[in-house]
């Protein structure tokens, strides 16, 4: 609080465009209209100032504080009683108060770290949804046809799949689609594409929902239409979902959080904020990979195929190549074969009765 | 006369516990208002370390308005929102854009480096940035290219380009700063940071025992690491030396500049060690890591206060002399671009 009576603070002041410093005392009596800025050397007045035209500086910290005066006068001080005398504003007072370090602090950083929290539970991904239900779709089937043209300059070359082989799993991929909401149903198609070996029995949607098998999947599930059945679900279900568009929106939400947020951080640390954040964004991608499954399921069921297609699905990549004992799910884009079996079997028997 | 006569060093009178206080506050309101508050924040930031930063009992100030950084902000992340879109939907006007983003980039930093110098001041004073439009041009563009023509060999060339350009284009009210140097001392910066990555990369190649990781399968790297920990260290060592290369390029490089910069006669220093600067980024890395980002504004005080006190200033004559009108610029796409994409002007102060 102001002491009583106290009517001046001393400091010092700067001519307009000046860098000359002159010890100075500004002084502002209640009730009077005017402010004076005084030598402090020889009591000279150096310019006076109506108050209507004095600014107060925005006041960061316990640093010195300016006064600016009409004619370009600026006057500096320490003294923080002239943001009392200079009715500094309630709002700028306020987070003043909140940004001082005492117990209450103590709060704010409770708040950051739950809001950060919740900014990473729930925020991003209703952020993320408000950006999907924006994208209209002709964008997303551009990038659909984007991205297979840079797939089969760079990765895949044409299918050699049978014309009939085609045409069967495209009656399934058919069912399916028809069994879903009518409202869900425009923009699938299914395509083949001969992959390296490497990548070996391989099926991935996306965002306009383009659904591509590898060949190496439909060659090796050729006899089990419930099997091909389960994995087009599965891919129908991030499309229906929006996965792949809500992961890209997501990253880019924290790539500008972290740089506009963050602030200057130093360089490796930046580094390591931006990958760190793609590791943690995996366990989305795995929440994301689970939920297509159990949409699959339900898609598959309707539609009339046995879900332990799926499973058999699953049941033969593991045998391909196994989780090994020591794999952790932390550091995969996808949960684990044997986690994905069991929910299948849960699945099938919630459904039995 | 002893040349450090009456010679200023600068001084950073803020705290750490006083600066949490404000950062904190900054980063709550930031995240419950979805990033907009970032504007006021920057604008708190800067204002907390330029006004308690002080060089001869006069200090340093910001002026730019958060509405300007929020404008500036919104139509950059609206931009880049719209560039990644059609990068993901159009190879080709992805392709474009790229080009015509690539072409813009000097004229970014120029606007950027300008908005900066008109809205800081010291001692009352506004600085100022005055270079041509086509001078950018020459030294982000045709500069980078000749260096990737020559393999980088003449990339001294270049960091002394771009500190001539970066300095001599800036004004305190009316009077210029200047620099100007041969080009010995860029090579030697540039060769002792090789020399320091090359060292952290044998270590790296000899630990490594081999290409271990970084193979063809980047699954076989996820799994060489969960099964064996221990294959990360090489990595790190590798990180860490091209971290002190880094460091040590930018100690000999900042007190080469300073040493070499003029303002109306007015001589300046910098006594920084490559060595100090590397202890204290990587143990400052290390707290805010395991502080989870709490001990940040710690950190950023603790560099702050190591360049200060290793900068001075060697008066000759009054420096009650300078004089300017405030040139305002509300022009913050610039700076709002260099915030989120990290360019700057790559001069060594």
């Amino acid at each position: 609080m102001l002491p009583e009576g106290k009517t001046k603070v001393t400091g010092r002041a700067f001519a307009p465009g000046s860098s000359e410093l002159i010890e100075a005392e500004l002084v502002c009596r209640p009730n009077s209209p005017e402010l004076f800025l005084l030598n402090s050397a020889d009591r000279s007045i150096l310019t006076r100032s109506p108050r209507a035209q004095a600014e107060l500086g925005s006041v960061v910290g316990s640093g010195p504080v300016n006064v600016m005066l009409s004619g370009g006068w600026l006057f500096q001080t320490e003294d923080h009683d002239v943001t009392a005398l200079m009715d500094e504003s309630f709002s700028s007072r306020t987070l003043r108060s909140w940004e001082a370090v005492r117990p209450r602090l103590l709060i704010a950083v409770a708040a950051t770290a739950f809001c950060v929290w919740l900014l990473w539970k729930y925020g991003l991904d209703i952020l993320a949804s408000l950006a999907v239900a924006a994208t209209p779709p002709g964008l997303t089937s551009a990038m659909d046809v984007a991205t297979m043209q840079t797939i089969d300059t760079t990765l895949a070359d044409e299918t050699q799949l049978s014309a009939p082989l085609q045409a069967k799993v495209q009656t399934i991929f058919k069912t399916l689609v028809d069994a879903l909401p009518p409202e869900e149903q425009p923009g699938f198609t299914l395509q083949f594409r001969k992959f390296p070996e490497s990548l070996g029995p391989n099926a991935f949607a996306l965002p306009g929902g383009t659904l591509v098998m590898t060949d190496a999947l439909v060659g090796q599930f050729q006899e089990d239409p419930d099997a091909l059945s389960g994995v087009l679900g599965h891919e129908i279900g991030h499309k229906v979902e929006a996965h792949g568009l809500r992961q890209l929106y997501r990253s880019l939400s924290v790539y500008f959080l972290v740089a506009l947020i963050a602030g200057d951080t130093g360089p490796i640390l930046e580094d390591f904020l931006f990958e760190g954040q793609l590791l943690l964004q995996l366990s989305h991608s795995r929440a994301h990979e689970r939920s297509a499954d159990d949409f699959g399921l339900a898609l598959m069921r309707n539609a009339g195929y046995d879900p332990k297609g799926l499973k058999r699905f699953f049941a033969t990549l593991e045998d391909l190549a196994p989780d090994s004992e020591t794999d952790s799910e932390w550091l995969s884009t996808h949960p684990l074969n044997k986690d994905r079996i069991d929910r299948i079997d849960a699945f099938i028997k919630e459904n039995r009765h | 006369m002893t040349p450090y006569q009456n010679i200023e060093q600068f001084e950073f009178k803020g705290n750490a516990k006083e600066w949490f206080g404000i950062w904190i506050t900054n980063v709550l309101l930031s995240i419950v208002t979805l990033g907009i508050y970032s504007a006021w924040a920057k604008v708190r930031t800067k204002k907390y370390f330029y006004q308690n930063t002080y060089i001869a009992g006069r200090n340093f100030d910001y002026h730019a308005t958060p509405k300007q950084i929020l404008i500036g902000r919104l139509i950059v992340v609206a931009g880049l929102v719209i560039f990644y879109m059609a990068n993901a939907a159009s190879p080709l006007a992805g392709g474009i854009l790229s080009l015509v983003l690539f072409a813009i980039v000097p004229i970014l930093i120029l606007r950027s480096t300008r908005f900066n110098a008109r809205n800081s001041s010291w001692s009352n004073v506004r600085f100022n940035f005055d270079q041509r439009t086509g001078k950018a041009y020459e030294v982000y563009l045709l500069y980078p290219i000749l260096m990737g023509v020559t393999l980088y060999t003449t990339q001294p060339f270049w960091a002394r380009a771009k500190n001539r350009f970066g300095i001599n284009g800036h004004l305190l009210g009316r009077t210029r700063f200047k620099f100007d140097s041969g080009v010995g001392p860029f090579y030697l910066a540039s060769i002792s940071a090789v020399v320091v990555f090359a060292i952290g990369f044998a270590i790296f190649f000899a630990l490594s025992d081999g290409p271990l990781l970084l193979g063809e399968n980047p699954a076989d790297d996820v799994r060489t690491i969960a099964n064996n920990p221990q294959a990360l260290a090489p990595i790190g060592i590798l990180i860490l030396s091209f971290a002190a290369a880094r460091v040590v390029y930018d100690a000999l490089l900042r007190n080469h500049v300073y040493g070499h910069m003029t303002l109306a006669g007015h001589a300046f220093r910098s006594t920084v060690s490559p060595l100090d600067v590397l202890v204290l980024t990587i143990s400052n890395m290390l707290m805010v890591v395991f502080s989870l980002g709490l001990l940040l504004p710690y950190t950023q005080v603790r560099m702050h206060r190591y360049w200060t006190e290793n900068t001075f200033v060697q008066p000759n004559g009054s420096i009650d002399a300078f004089y300017g009108e405030m040139i305002a610029d509300s022009s913050a796409i610039g700076d709002a671009y260099s915030d989120i994409e990290g360019i700057d002007l790559g001069i060594a102060l």
